[in-house]
């Protein structure tokens, strides 16, 4: 579906004082699989740090080897004042709708080596049977200290706007709060509209993917937020002002670190002009 | 098979220009695996040919086949007029007039790209330090990044780094430049710095054997497309016949799959 023409608004937020920008993070997927794997995420950390990023994101599905690389990049966001969050590939709930125990563990235990006080991950196959196992989950984030921030991804079961409010709505229904990812782009890989999505799931947004889209045949690519077809102002508008923001968009480039900075730039820009401007229903 | 051919380099090659590759009943096996079957293939100067087909159909061997990366047991292959299967110096001979740029970049990691660039121009070609120099510098100016020669590989990504191979092969000032796959190990984003570099070889004049699956060069830079499946040449033609009117079911299949996966 189209966003353009999507008939949403954002939800008319009072009138606000003008607040602090938000912090901002590199997931380090945006500088390339391929390149990832090439350098590692140390390197691209460093990178990051070295281009003005408050922080970085860490991404499972990217490390070569976990026993070196979390300690490494520990270590230099500790040096460096960063902050850091865990990113998990390995859905919580399996497809029957089991919670995925092992899988929640495994992404503790890796934040933890981080020291990143927030894991990030996807509901994966949750259904209504599931809501039995929240009470477990919680109790793992609670003797794990660790904050969960569950991410709209790009799959039917876990990226539609129906299933991410069933699960938070199931979630607090049951007295547990749990904060969520909010990434732009990816409502429209599985054809919603950000902007509904932005008005009926902010309140549980603690982090914000940025991730501009452009249309391709037959499929959607992520590019940054200037060149977006989608109407990010809105979004952006639309979800909690001083949660952290993480580019989620290719940063590529012969000088990758001018282009970083750059990007990095373009957004601070974007949310101060933002925190000078007050809410207005749109 | 269809076996139009239309191009200029065709046209040329009709008129008498002796082919710069050719290829005579070329077969070769790994063990008891046949691996390339009957290979026929004459290359004008100047000619840009994209080889495609699916994986492990003997289309990387062909084309390494070529500069005696691989030999092949039955057959014939002359590179600019000298007889690859007679083997000897001529080996040597041919390796200095045919470039290759592998998928993994194959640069050396404990060398600068200036470092990189000049090796070969100094050994082979026997140029003083300043001439293999300048001669890098020029290449590295070609595929923009001078401003990189003085660091290492490993400080590079994917796509600068495959761009150094192209200017390391171009520093020994080949006549035929050979392409593995070169852009099948970086990311989307890359793609295209190093497409670039290619289709301006092209547009010089520079005489190339491609195997990529990047459908959108092989239209807009190739004279002909050849597809290649089970160490066959199934089909080749002109890139508008190749797309528009593939005659083998096999080609028909296998554009299908490949259209379609790019296109999501």
């Amino acid at each position: 579906m189209p966003t353009e023409v999507c008939n949403a608004t954002a939800p008319a937020s009072p009138v606000t004082t003008p607040c602090a920008a938000p912090p901002i993070l590199i997931s380090l997927s945006a500088f390339g699989a391929a390149e990832v794997r090439r350098h590692g995420q140390h390197w691209f950390t460093q990178l990051s740090h070295a281009a003005g990023a408050d922080g970085v994101e860490v991404r499972s599905e990217l490390l070569q080897d976990a026993v070196t690389e979390l300690p490494a990049i520990a270590q230099t966001v500790r040096a460096a004042g960063m902050r850091v969050v865990y990113s998990s590939a390995e859905p919580l709930w399996d497809a029957s709708g089991a919670l995925d125990l092992p899988a929640l563990k495994r992404g503790i235990a890796a934040a933890h080596t981080l020291g990143a006080p927030r894991l990030k991950m996807a509901i994966g196959g949750f259904i209504a049977s599931s809501q039995r196992t929240l009470t477990t989950l919680d109790d793992c984030l609670q003797i794990g200290k660790i904050e969960l921030v569950i991410e709209n991804d790009q799959t039917p079961a876990a990226g539609t706007l129906a299933a991410l409010q069933d699960f938070f709505d199931t979630a607090n229904d049951q007295g547990i709060f749990l904060g969520m990812t909010f990434d732009m782009g990816n409502w429209h890989w599985t054809g919603e509209c950000p902007l509904q999505a932005a008005s009926a799931l902010a309140p549980q947004v603690r982090y914000v993917h940025c991730k501009g889209v452009q249309r391709q045949p037959q499929r959607w690519i992520a590019v940054p937020l200037a060149d977006s077809s989608a109407p990010w102002r809105a979004v952006l508008r639309a979800l909690p002002a001083d949660v952290p923001w993480a580019i989620e968009y290719p940063l590529a480039g012969d000088n990758l670190l001018a282009v970083t900075r750059h990007e990095i730039d373009q957004l601070r820009h974007i949310a101060t002009s933002m925190a000078r401007r007050p809410h207005l229903p749109l | 098979m269809t076996d139009t051919l239309q191009s200029p380099a065709h046209i040329l090659a009709e008129a008498g220009t002796e082919p710069i590759i050719r290829i005579e009943a070329v077969d070769k096996w790994y063990g008891k695996f046949q691996v390339l079957t009957g290979i026929n293939l004459n290359v004008a100067p100047g000619e840009r040919i994209v080889v495609c087909g699916p994986s492990g159909s003997g289309k990387s061997t062909l084309i390494r086949c070529i500069n005696r990366l691989e030999v092949v047991q039955k057959g014939r292959i002359v590179v600019d007029g000298i007889d690859l299967t007679a083997g000897g110096k001529n080996v040597d001979s041919v390796r200095q007039e045919v470039g290759m740029v592998f998928q993994q970049f194959n640069l050396f990691p404990h060398l600068t790209i200036l470092q990189n660039c000049i090796l070969a121009p100094m050994r082979s070609r026997g140029l003083s330090k300043d001439e293999a120099e300048a001669i890098a510098m020029k290449y590295l100016k070609r595929v923009r990044i001078p401003e990189q020669a003085n660091k290492y590989p490993s400080q590079l990504s994917g796509g600068q780094q495959q761009r150094v191979a192209i200017a390391r092969a171009l520093c020994m000032t080949p006549k035929i430049m050979l392409f593995d796959e070169p852009t099948s190990a970086l990311d989307p984003e890359m793609v295209k710095e190093v497409l670039d570099t290619m289709i301006g070889l092209a547009d010089d004049g520079m005489t190339m054997l491609c195997v990529t699956h990047e459908m959108g060069f092989a239209r807009s830079v190739a004279d002909r497309v050849i597809f290649m499946a089970e160490g066959k040449i199934i089909e080749q033609a002109p890139p508008e016949q190749f797309f528009s009117h593939p005659q083998n079911e096999k080609t028909r299949n296998f554009l299908g799959q490949i259209l379609n996966q790019h296109a999501h």
